[in-house]
């Protein structure tokens, strides 16, 4: 029987992704070969079966999906041509149609169903089965068939500007050459005049500071501020009011809110119950801080990428890493508790990762590569899963910030010092064993007869002789029991060392009752957790379900990712533990399924094997990624070994397995193994002199025999020898709990990325996790970087080489996707309308001489240093930007949509914004910076699972960007204004106009209750006259003053008010209400939220 | 085996790539020039239409210009409601997994075969089995286009929510009813287009079920309550009336002489314009929305037809949904849709004790609904108005646990009637179990593209261009359901 073709490189995919359909894959991976063909060509009768069966039914019911005619074929399966159809892994099995997927789906036995409109008569699903049965004939066809349909990066690249590398070009010459402040203003100004049209009038000095204050810090100007400025006699006063806004810190949480759109930050879950983010505000702050820091845009972009692999992370003064907790950039979306289909809502929350980084930091869809190639710009789907790559490689923790770095000194001085105590110990117990001292030790004949007649009988140690090789079925997960080739340790902290403890460790055991302490050594290699860190304390939220039952950060064990098939991990450990089988990096263990993947062991202090059976909530017939995550709960840990495994492994005693494979096999007395023995004692005691007891494969069995050598009862531990040697060992102990003793024990918390090995992802057809096939290396965009690129380390998950390719001078998007940005939240509008989207489905540049403006900031974006500030100010201080906002008839017939600017375009504030004006006119705005969260403020309309209590209706008077942000219950008002459901970047909001909006401001009770405390404020001010109020309110408002008719118009509107209130304006002109109604009014007045 | 010769896939792989000749967009911001403005062409598209020559999108003569979606959150069970499994006594506790392939479930507590605790019987001329646990809906059973042959694509509330309301799993798309308004806007001046009446259950998902998505913010539901005051904020604060329109007024003279500021020669900006226009519609809706609520005008004895008075709490306030719904139709609302009622024990849901649970939840109902299509019948709305009835998927023909049943994505029963189906009809089939699909297989994706169908909107072409793409409801999947057209 001829096979399918699944030569080299798939054939391997399928057997790493292993049993992908079942007992097929079985099949294919036996098949696995580079003999690839086809089945040969058919008889007679199966030919004339095929034509006039087989053909019609696949043309009928497949082909208007499976085939090339249609574009890409579904599934990248057709049904054209002989060998696309059977050249297709998985399809089929020869003669096999009870193994074949193509007669499960049709039969609709599986979650594939296929025709996906219905099920096919029965005579057809009985002629395909038939034809499976018949091996699947097909004549071979004539014609040279088609290959499959071209994606071409290059004629992608070349055709769309964005992959074009920026270029500074030449400032134009224009005419007006007095009205331009900076080269933005002569590229604005060559393109208006090019069109015949000329600027708009500069707007005054206190429109200017309220649009500056309004659209640099998200609060209304102070009025003595606009009076400083207006009579500030140097020409530069508007510079200099810019230059203190960008110093104010509330420039950076009005441009961390912008941010904060772009990576869809929330702090709760959404999904059913929308649980928590705990700690998302650490995030959030940690972006009003680099903002306000004026942190460079390449770090600020390379910390959120990778902030947790930086050679030298930002410390603050007390020594907190600041760069690590720009990672929680990748945990701000929704996730899924109990999702049925566990891998594929790993590849959904992946999804939502890479497109967000892709749109956030590249202004590329990388999303729409998940399912095919990019159908317009240049991005293949292996693109998408190379990034994707990264991603897996790493799992998410809430990170103990506030301490990593300082016990990341304290684990090096540790480790210093245990590789000197290991040393010293062992030669000193090595003099002390050796004999040298008759007082202490009987001769060494005789031990070794002692060790060789405690050994088991013959037999049983002949049997060894293979013992301590991995059996077949074990699937290795971290072994950190070897001293050459351990595992490398992944921790989330420093308190399991830096690496595994090797064998052979020293440490003094207290003896039981009256007898003497004496002398241990590790037998085995392994992770290990010092109980003296078991002080270790988290303060911040916990995670919601059975996880933040424990407080895990800064204790956490991780094992690299592995892809099993099977539901049961060993693992080989020692303590009070919390084991955390992380299937598919699936945390939210809240709901019915996956409570077996969390496990708590305590082995009272022995070495176990513990059993953890995954089986009963996971489908396993597709396999799973997993790893492990180890937390001591009490004491201290070790561990050793886990592995995958159906039964439970087997590890022979290194000490007897030496002796059985030295012993010759056949002939073996007592005295040949008395000198084996000898033998071993020699080695190992030579090598604790040399200081060589814990390097080298033989290791793990040297100390072994110098453990048995220590249990000798001939040892007498009260000698003197003995007890000075007990005596080094307790104090190098003393040593090393006072290094201990300097570790920062408790720290806040924050979610961040933890990375890990490199796991390559595989593609996946149609985006779903079903569906595997060819895995990608993880890489940069070939647009970018090419075809050839350089291997991405296979210890680490790439996040560093990522960061460092997204912000190398050769990568033409992320300059000027920045620059864009901030044009965008400037002026309303992108140079690139679509800030999110740089690619062809994007909105274009306006014209050659808007990309020309772009480029040229972006290129100096980058060469000056990345400085986010001094952009800003660049931008505002320009003439362009100091356009006021009243159009020129024939400026709006020759551009309606004001592409060129010709004038300010009006801006209408965000909810955030109107929210927290209202709050700073009012005066019970709290300018507090950063801090937890304050509950949103529920209404009756707030409706749903998880429903939290209600906070504040005032929200503790704290600006907008302190409100929690729940997914699914998200704060009112700057909802009704457009706040985005945070779901997937956002760079460019709705501006629109609803009733609702009108009903806030009318009848909101928050907007009713600040408006009252306005007039409040304004009517304490008692020596103020009726027209000095009304004038007060009006700078506040609008900073401006009134017109002699406004005043005149509002005292009338008071004096209504009162007489309608039942008072008298002429005998009692500060009723209160009537001055609260003239607040309300103004706040429901267009120009309080219309920047001019 | 049914296939639609004439149907074919949309040319393209994905559709939703391709730009399309008609973009709503761009009318819309048209619209935006003059008195209204974007938001008001759809809360008064009519008269934006008469001011600017807006036609809505007919891509072919509408059938039903409205429509009520009858939400019944949870998943109803199939085999316990429409679709009638004999099978199932003879196979009672009997190991489902002996007899046919079971998929992994949410809770994965796969327990024996478990007939229905109701009898079916016949209803009306055309004979459609209906449980004893409709026997108010069995009586309009003429009207009724039973699809037995209904799938999901997710097995749990969250993701099936979505996908039944917006067409994706994923959190954010626009919903449903946000896209009908888009394509049609309103015929009511005074209230929006889109209407959520929640009875007292937002479904797992939230409100985002109800979202405009990446659609302008105008097309979003407003969520109203059955009782009280109905919207958020629609209850004027301040003291008397005659004092709220002094303060608008005095609001109103600031904005004129602003806009006159910014307008120079050229008149005032479109948003300033909008805005301002929205402040009257704001301002009307404070009247308009509790007349709306308010049923002092209706005659006892709809009152009575529909349960209003009701010994049993949840029926009298589903009554009061399903009459409100009437009321928005009669108004112009384009989109409707009323959400479960509490009835103390779960929403449709029944993972365990499924006799006591679908029975209450029945009992709040079966009632107000029936009343409801008759209601329209007898005013001549009907043929009008598509009225919807569906969970989010169905549940297993086997038990969860001992007494209930678990989530079933491969098969489940809804309805629909008036608005140009076909009634006294029954589509598609289960297997002997009612556990999978076995003929005329539909997904959540056909019933919206049936839906836009009836409406006069072919769901291929309604498209909004967000992130790159021109999205569509319906994504790139979506075929009519042809056995259901009058």
């Amino acid at each position: 029987m001829a096979c399918f073709k699944v030569g080299g490189r798939r054939g391997i995919v399928v057997a790493v992704w292993g049993a992908l359909w079942g007992v097929l894959a079985a099949a294919v991976v036996g098949l696995t070969g580079s003999a690839a063909e086809l089945p040969a060509a058919p008889s007679a009768a199966d030919a004339e079966f095929f034509e006039s069966r087989v053909r019609p039914l696949l043309l009928e019911h497949c082909s208007a999906c499976h085939s090339r005619a249609a574009g890409e074929p579904e599934g990248n399966l057709s049904f054209d041509t002989r060998s696309e159809t059977l050249g297709h892994e998985g399809l089929a099995t020869p003669g096999k149609p009870e193994q074949s997927l193509l007669v499960e789906v049709v039969r609709y036995d599986g979650k594939l169903q296929m025709p996906p409109d219905g099920r096919l008569p029965l005579e057809a699903i009985a002629t395909l089965e038939e034809w499976v049965r018949r091996g699947l004939p097909w004549p071979v066809e004539g014609a040279v068939e088609a290959g499959a349909t071209g994606f071409d990066i290059a004629a992608r690249k070349a055709d769309h500007w964005c992959w074009q590398p920026p270029r500074a070009v030449p400032v134009p010459p224009v005419g007006a050459v007095g009205w331009c402040r900076s080269d933005i203003d002569r590229f604005v100004l060559a393109r208006l005049e090019a069109a015949g049209l000329a600027p708009a009038p500069e707007a005054s000095r206190a429109q200017l500071v309220r649009r500056a204050a309004e659209l640099l810090t998200g609060l209304p100007a102070d009025p003595a501020d606009v009076d400083r400025v207006v009579a500030d006699p140097d020409p530069l006063a508007f510079e200099k009011f810019v230059d203190g806004l960008l110093a104010s810190p509330h420039f950076g949480e009005r441009f961390a809110r912008h941010w904060l759109d772009v990576v869809r930050y929330g702090e709760t879950r959404g999904h059913e119950f929308d649980f928590p983010i705990p700690n998302a505000w650490r995030y959030r702050d940690w972006v009003i801080d680099s903002l306000n820091a004026d942190l460079p845009y390449d770090q600020f972009v390379r910390e959120q990428i990778a902030g947790d692999l930086l050679d030298s992370p930002r410390l603050n003064a007390a020594g907190a890493d600041l760069s690590v907790l720009g990672t929680g950039f990748w945990y701000l979306g929704e996730e899924i508790h109990s999702p049925v289909d566990i891998a594929q809502d790993a590849a959904d929350r992946t999804d939502n990762r890479v497109d967000t980084f892709g749109k956030a930091f590249l202004g590329m869809a990388l999303g729409c590569a998940r399912c095919h190639d990019h159908k317009f710009d240049a991005i293949s789907k292996e693109d998408y899963y190379a990034i994707a790559g990264t991603l897996a490689s790493s799992s998410y923790r809430q990170v103990p910030f506030e301490s990593m770095a300082a016990n990341r000194e304290v684990a090096r001085r540790l480790d210093n010092h245990d590789a000197e105590a290991q040393l010293r110990l062992g030669r000193a117990a090595a003099v002390l064993l050796a004999g040298g001292d008759r007082e202490t030790v009987a001769d060494p004949a005789a031990r070794a007869a002692r060790v060789a007649a405690a050994l088991p009988p013959r037999a049983a140690l002949l049997a060894m002789k293979h013992e301590g090789e991995r059996a077949g079925g074990e699937i290795l997960i971290a072994d950190y029991s070897r001293a050459e080739g351990a595992t490398p340790l992944i921790g989330d902290g420093f308190a399991w060392g830096l690496r595994p403890r090797p064998a052979g460790q020293a440490r003094v055991e207290a003896g039981a009752e009256g007898q003497p302490d004496r002398l241990r050594l590790e037998p085995t290699s392994s992770a290990h957790f010092d109980s003296l860190w078991a002080g270790l304390q988290s303060n911040g939220e916990r995670e919601a379900g059975s996880l933040g039952g424990v407080d895990r950060a800064g204790r956490v064990l991780r094992t690299p990712k592995v892809r099993i098939e099977g539901g049961t991990v060993w693992h080989r450990v020692r303590g009070h533990l919390q084991i955390f089988t992380c299937v598919d990096s699936h945390v939210l263990l809240v709901g019915p399924l996956y409570g077996s993947t969390l496990q708590t062991v305590d082995t009272q202090g022995e070495w176990k094997w513990v059993r953890q059976d995954l089986g009963s909530d996971l489908d396993w017939q597709r396999g799973h990624l997993i790893h492990v995550e180890y937390v001591p709960i009490a004491g201290g840990a070790d561990v050793a070994e886990v592995v995958a495994s159906p039964t439970e492994p087997k590890r022979a005693d290194p000490f007897l397995a030496a002796v059985a494979r030295r012993m010759p096999a056949e002939g073996a007395d007592d005295a040949a193994i008395e000198s084996v023995v000898s033998e071993l004692v020699t080695e190992a005691l030579a090598a604790a002199r040399d200081g060589t007891l814990s390097t080298g494969p033989r290791a793990l069995e040297r100390s072994a025999v110098l453990e048995r050598l220590l249990a000798d009862p001939a040892i007498d531990w009260k000698g003197g020898p003995a007890t000075t040697l007990l005596s080094q060992a307790r104090e190098l102990e003393g040593a090393r709990a006072t290094i201990t003793a300097t570790a920062k024990l408790a720290s806040a918390i924050a979610p961040a990325i933890l990375d890990g090995n490199g796991v390559d992802h595989a593609v996946l057809a149609k985006g779903s996790a079903a569906r595997p096939a060819a895995i990608v290396p993880r890489r940069f965009l070939e647009a970018v970087d090419g075809g050839e690129q350089p291997v991405w380390p296979a210890l680490s998950s790439g996040r560093r080489e990522l960061a460092d390719r997204v912000l190398d001078p050769s990568n033409p998007l992320t300059a000027r996707v920045a620059v864009n940005r901030f044009w965008h939240h400037l002026f309303g509008r992108g140079l690139v309308p679509t800030p999110d989207n740089f690619g062809k489905l994007g909105e274009p540049l306006a014209d050659a001489g808007a990309r020309a403006l772009l480029d040229s900031l972006a290129v100096r974006f980058r060469e000056e240093g990345w400085s986010m500030k001094r952009l800003v100010r660049e931008i505002v201080t320009s003439s362009t930007w100091r356009m006021q906002s009243v159009a020129d008839p024939r400026a709006v017939e020759r551009d309606p949509t004001n592409l060129l600017l010709h004038h300010f375009p009006l801006r209408r504030l965000e909810g955030e914004a109107v929210r927290d004006k209202i709050l700073a006119v009012s005066g019970r705005l709290d300018p507090k910076v950063g801090g937890p969260p304050v509950e949103v403020a529920l209404s009756d309309f707030h409706e749903g699972r998880g429903k939290p209590g209600s906070g504040p209706l005032d929200g503790d008077g704290r600006r907008s960007i302190y409100t929690r942000i729940r997914r699914n219950f998200l704060p009112a008002i700057p909802l009704a204004f457009d706040m985005p459901v945070p779901f997937q970047a956002m760079g460019r909001r709705n501006v629109t106009n609803v009733p609702a909006q009108a009903l806030t401001l009318m009848n909101d009770p928050f907007v009713v209750e600040q408006s009252g405390r306005w007039a409040a404020r304004i009517l304490a001010d008692s020596a103020a006259g009726v027209d000095d109020s009304i004038a007060r309110m009006y700078r506040e408002a609008f900073a401006r003053a009134p017109s002699p008719d406004e005043v005149a118009a509002a005292r009338g509107f008071l004096v209504a008010q009162t007489a309608l209130q039942g008072g008298d304006f002429a005998a009692d002109q500060r009723l209160p209400s009537a001055w609260a109604d003239l607040a309300h009014a103004l706040v429901n007045a267009k120009e309080f939220i219309f920047i001019p | 085996m049914s296939r639609n010769p004439s149907r074919s896939r949309p040319g393209h792989h994905c559709g939703r790539y391709r730009t399309t000749a008609f973009s709503r967009r761009a009318l819309l911001a048209q619209a935006s020039c003059g008195f209204g403005g974007m938001a008001a062409a759809a809360l008064l598209h009519a008269e934006a239409a008469r001011a600017d020559s807006v036609a809505p999108v007919n891509h072919h003569p509408a059938k039903a210009k409205n429509v009520i979606f009858l939400y019944m959150d949870g998943g109803v069970s199939q085999v316990d409601s429409f679709d009638p499994k004999p099978r199932l006594e003879q196979d009672a506790g009997k190991n489902p997994r002996d007899l046919f392939k079971v998929d992994q479930t949410q809770f994965n507590n796969v327990g024996t075969i478990l007939p229905s605790p109701w009898k079916f019987k016949p209803y009306g001329a055309c004979g459609l089995p209906v449980s004893d646990l409709f026997p108010h809906i069995g009586s309009v059973a003429d009207e009724l286009a039973v699809i037995r042959s209904m799938t999901s694509e997710f097995p749990e509330h969250t993701n099936a929510n979505y996908f039944l309301h917006t067409g994706s799993g994923l959190q954010g798309r626009p919903s449903m009813g946000a896209w009908t308004t888009y394509g049609l806007g309103s015929e009511n001046d005074d209230l929006p287009g889109y209407i959520v009446v929640n009875g007292g259950l937002i479904p797992p998902g939230g409100l985002d079920n109800f979202t405009n998505g990446f659609l302008p913010a105008t097309f979003q539901a407003s969520v109203f309550k059955p009782t009280a005051t109905g919207l958020a904020n629609v209850g004027r604060r301040d003291g008397s009336r005659d004092g709220q329109i002094a303060k608008l007024a005095f609001a109103r003279g600031l904005d004129r002489s602003f806009a006159a500021r910014l307008g120079g020669e050229g008149g005032a900006p479109d948003a300033l314009e909008s805005a301002i226009a929205n402040q009257e519609l704001a301002y009307r809706m404070q009247t308009s929305v509790p007349d709306l609520l308010d049923l002092s005008g209706e005659t006892e004895s709809i009152k009575h037809d529909y349960g209003c008075d009701s010994e049993n709490e949840p029926t009298r306030i589903f009554a009061s949904e399903c009459l409100l719904a009437r009321r928005m139709v009669e108004r112009g609302v384009r989109f409707v849709e009323l959400t479960c009622t509490s009835v103390g024990t779960d929403r449709w849901d029944q993972h365990g004790n499924l006799r006591e649970g679908h029975a209450a939840n029945a009992r709040a109902v079966d009632q107000p609904i029936a009343a409801l299509i008759r209601d329209l019948r007898q005013r001549g709305m009907l043929d009008s108005t598509l009225v919807v009835w569906s969970g989010e998927f169905g549940r297993t023909p086997f038990a969860q646990g001992g007494d209930g049943r678990d989530h079933n994505p491969q098969a489940y029963s809804m309805w629909m009637a008036g608005g140009g189906v076909k009634g006294g009809v029954t589509v598609g089939a289960t297997d002997d179990y009612g556990y999978r699909v076995v003929e005329k297989k539909f997904q959540i994706h056909d019933l919206h593209a049936t839906m836009l169908h009836l409406m006069g909107i072919d769901h291929t072409r309604l498209t909004y261009r967000f992130s790159g793409r021109d999205m569509r409801l319906t994504d790139v999947h979506g075929h009519v359901i042809r056995d259901v057209l009058g």
